[in-house]
């Protein structure tokens, strides 16, 4: 997976910790999601975008619709692991965020996981803000 | 564009976005398998092609063909 060209790309580091394994020593493949979630916050937060506002003042949330990820390389205790986080598709319906993992130059983990925006508490789909549209790609 | 030329035309989008071969004029897009989503998708598409906004209040009048022609024919004022 490649970063396209004149995307934003935001990046979150994290020190893998030892819950974070399984029995094999590497980062368990559910621990992936919670910090591939973790990335999207931060890819928010870096665009000063308030997804705590979002979901208070607007009521609106982000739901994951699809998670496609290709595990290529294990994570272990105590890797720093670098997540760089881009949205490679926009439109009212969804959001794609792209994340790759890296561990230095090499590549752990790619994923694409779409999301769509609900009106809380109730859980109906409605449509993505302007403001995040604008996140993506133009 | 006529009438029967807007409805061909959207129903080019509604199979391109939700990947169907035949999209009938009246069959419930749930029974083809669109979802909300998809529905959204496919306002999304509509209102890129012919310039126009659907706002969201409307887009539960989105359920099938006729009634996607019906809302963009309003809107185009047809």
């Amino acid at each position: 997976m490649r970063i396209p060209e004149g995307v934003y790309v935001a990046k979150l580091n994290v020190r893998v910790g030892y819950v974070d394994t399984d029995r094999a020593q590497v980062m368990h493949h559910s621990t992936y999601l919670r910090y591939l979630e973790a990335a999207r916050v931060e890819y928010l937060r870096d665009r000063d975008y308030d997804f705590r506002a979002m979901e208070l003042e607007q009521g609106l949330s982000l739901a994951v619709v699809e998670a496609n990820v290709k595990y290529r390389a294990g994570a272990r205790f105590d890797d720093l692991i670098e997540l760089q986080t881009w949205i490679a598709v926009a439109n009212r319906a969804k959001l794609r965020f792209d994340t790759r993992i890296m561990r230095g130059d090499e590549v752990l983990t790619t994923a694409e996981i779409i999301v769509c925006c609900i009106k809380i508490p109730e859980a109906k789909l409605v449509s993505m803000p302007p403001a995040l549209i604008a996140f993506g790609p133009a | 564009m006529a009438h029967e030329e807007l409805r061909d035309a959207l129903r080019e989008i509604v199979a391109e976005v939700a990947e169907l071969d035949e999209v009938p004029d009246s069959k419930p897009f749930k029974d083809l398998g669109i979802d909300s989503m998809m529905a959204i998708e496919i306002v999304a598409e509509v209102e890129r092609r012919y310039k126009i906004k659907i706002p969201e209040q409307e887009l539960e009048q989105v359920r099938d063909l006729d009634s996607v022609v019906s809302l963009v024919a309003s809107k185009l004022g047809k």
